[in-house]
């Protein structure tokens, strides 16, 4: 009886185990756009916040539960506009035109990325949108598997852009889209077992525009 | 009468087997594809231009994504037929639609040389149309097309140096309402004819361009007294705008649509002026304005059921 009451022990510790895995990976690019606008509202990307700030929000999600997920939502479908890097630059110091072949294909952005902090972790192909949330964070959250796509590229491979002498010509990309982040706690038999931040964006749109400069103007 | 019985029982089994064996192995099968339907507007200069149209597989390893299976490639509708030659399938990433895997294969096409005879060609409800060597012909709704076949696309005498649109949400469609356009002259007294699109659909109301430019997200209901975005016909005033060498003119011009509002994203723009009483047109190649997740809005996804055995 005591083997049996032992290896029962036992499994629990090791299942414990297995439900800490505190590995964090980030699948981040969202955090590189040039500026994210929420709509006028002020919203500190999990990425700066402290322990403090993260521990702060503990009282959200601090009842007891047998199993599974706690979620509290900080932010829930926040639309967002963003100023992405420039995506092409042509810069013409000569005295006569250049036709340059732009591709768009530089400009693919994946439909969804995810991020987390504290010891809520992601899996899959990381960075390349189809991440997800350990321990069913995810269905929790219920994000749409049709989220997790790319948005499509163009129908044109190449355009023929015309830069004027002495001037430099830049694609620019902005777009819009949902901003979703929460705090999140495990639980497992009434144990509290993970507790962290989860963010996420689902670009909708994205725009493009052509701006031509002279050379000697930007010196 | 022993043997007689087991002769057919034996008969039975061995029939019953052939019976499964055809079920079994000659079962009816079947997979999805996925097309998209949109909005296509360009110009083809030669041969050089491409166009990409994915089509959403849920099998890879068919002869329907094999480059050396299909022996023809062509654009069509009721009126009009293109042929294009086909350069290349390139397996792209998958996506997950209504939780199935579906491999992107972009068919990348080339177009034979045409002649527009000076306007753009519309093929309403195109399909896209591939001929394979083992005579199966596959044909997928992509939307509608509007193509202009033009070799002398360069025109030194402007310079466009700022294009961008701006855009609005009209009828739970996310879609393009007018664009912000700056043109320069490289010319001594350039008049500005008008600014078109020329598309059947849709096109820049030059009877409504203002001189500035406008936010990307502006609603046109807060600028025009009684607008529309959709209207039956578009005024065929024009801009008439005479600009110094060197000078530009910055302008926003609204989009109208005819008949209802439709996804646009990208399109060429046509310039026409005259110069020294010499009329002449400028053309920017289709330039992608706007790109839209479609999967998210679920908009314009056919699914085609491939039967085979």
């Amino acid at each position: 009886m005591k083997k049996v009451i032992a290896i029962f022990l036992l499994s629990i510790i090791l299942g414990m185990a297995l439900v800490l895995d505190t590995k964090n990976i980030y699948a981040e690019s969202y955090k590189y756009f040039q500026s994210m606008n929420f709509d006028g509202e002020k919203v500190d990307l999990i990425d700066t916040w402290s322990t403090d700030k993260l521990n702060s929000y503990k009282r959200y999600v601090s009842s007891p539960k047998f199993m599974g997920w706690d979620i509290h939502y900080l932010y829930r479908r926040q639309h967002f506009t963003f100023i992405s890097d420039t995506l092409y630059k042509i810069t013409n110091t000569g005295s006569s035109e250049i036709v340059q072949t732009y591709k768009y294909v530089q400009s693919e952005t994946r439909a969804i990325e995810k991020s987390s902090k504290g010891t809520i972790s992601l899996s899959g192909s990381v960075g390349g949108g189809k991440e997800k949330y350990k321990l069913g964070l995810d269905s929790k959250l219920e994000i749409k598997n049709e989220e997790s796509i790319k948005i499509s590229e163009t129908e044109t491979d190449q355009i023929k852009i015309v830069v004027a002498p002495y001037s430099y010509l830049t694609v620019t990309k902005e777009g819009e889209g949902y901003f979703y982040q929460g705090i999140a706690q495990n639980h497992f038999f009434w144990v509290k077992t993970q507790y962290g931040a989860f963010e996420y964006v689902i670009v909708t749109t994205e725009h493009y525009a052509i701006h031509l400069k002279g050379i000697r103007s930007t010196r | 009468m022993k043997t007689k019985l087991l002769g057919i029982a034996l008969t039975l089994i061995i029939s019953c087997s052939i019976v499964f064996s055809i079920l079994l192995f000659n079962k009816y099968k079947s997979f999805s594809i996925l097309s998209i339907k949109k909005e296509y507007n360009l110009v083809v200069e030669d041969e050089n231009d491409t166009l990409s149209i994915p089509l959403y597989l849920e099998k890879t390893n068919s002869f329907i994504s094999s480059l050396k299976e299909v022996s023809s490639v062509s654009i069509s509708n009721d009126e009009y037929i293109f042929k294009g030659k086909l350069k290349d399938i390139s397996k792209e990433d998958y996506v997950i639609y209504n939780d199935s895997k579906y491999y992107e294969y972009d068919y990348v096409i080339s177009f034979l040389s045409y002649d527009s005879f000076g306007e753009p060609i519309f093929i309403e409800n195109a399909k896209f149309n591939i001929l394979y060597n083992n005579s199966e012909k596959l044909s997928f709704d992509i939307g509608n097309m509007c193509i202009f076949f033009n070799s002398d696309l360069y025109d030194p005498v402007l310079t466009i140096t700022d294009l961008s649109t701006v855009c609005n949400v009209i009828d739970n469609i996310d879609t393009i309402v007018g664009i912000n356009i700056t043109i320069r002259s490289n010319a001594s007294n350039l008049k500005i004819n008008n600014i078109k699109i020329k598309n059947k659909f849709y096109d820049l109301d030059n009877s409504l361009a203002i001189n500035t430019t406008l936010e990307r997200r502006y609603n046109l209901l807060n600028l025009y007294t009684d607008y529309s975005y959709v209207s039956t016909s578009i005024d065929s005033k024009g801009i008439d705008k005479v600009l110094p060498g060197g000078e530009s003119l910055e302008i926003f011009i609204p989009i109208r649509y005819i008949g209802s509002i439709k996804n646009l994203e990208s399109f060429p723009i046509y310039i026409s002026y005259t110069r020294d009483g010499i009329d002449g047109e400028y053309i920017m190649n289709d330039f992608l304005f706007m790109n839209r997740n479609k999967f998210y809005s679920r908009d314009g996804i056919n699914i085609y059921e491939y039967n085979y055995s």
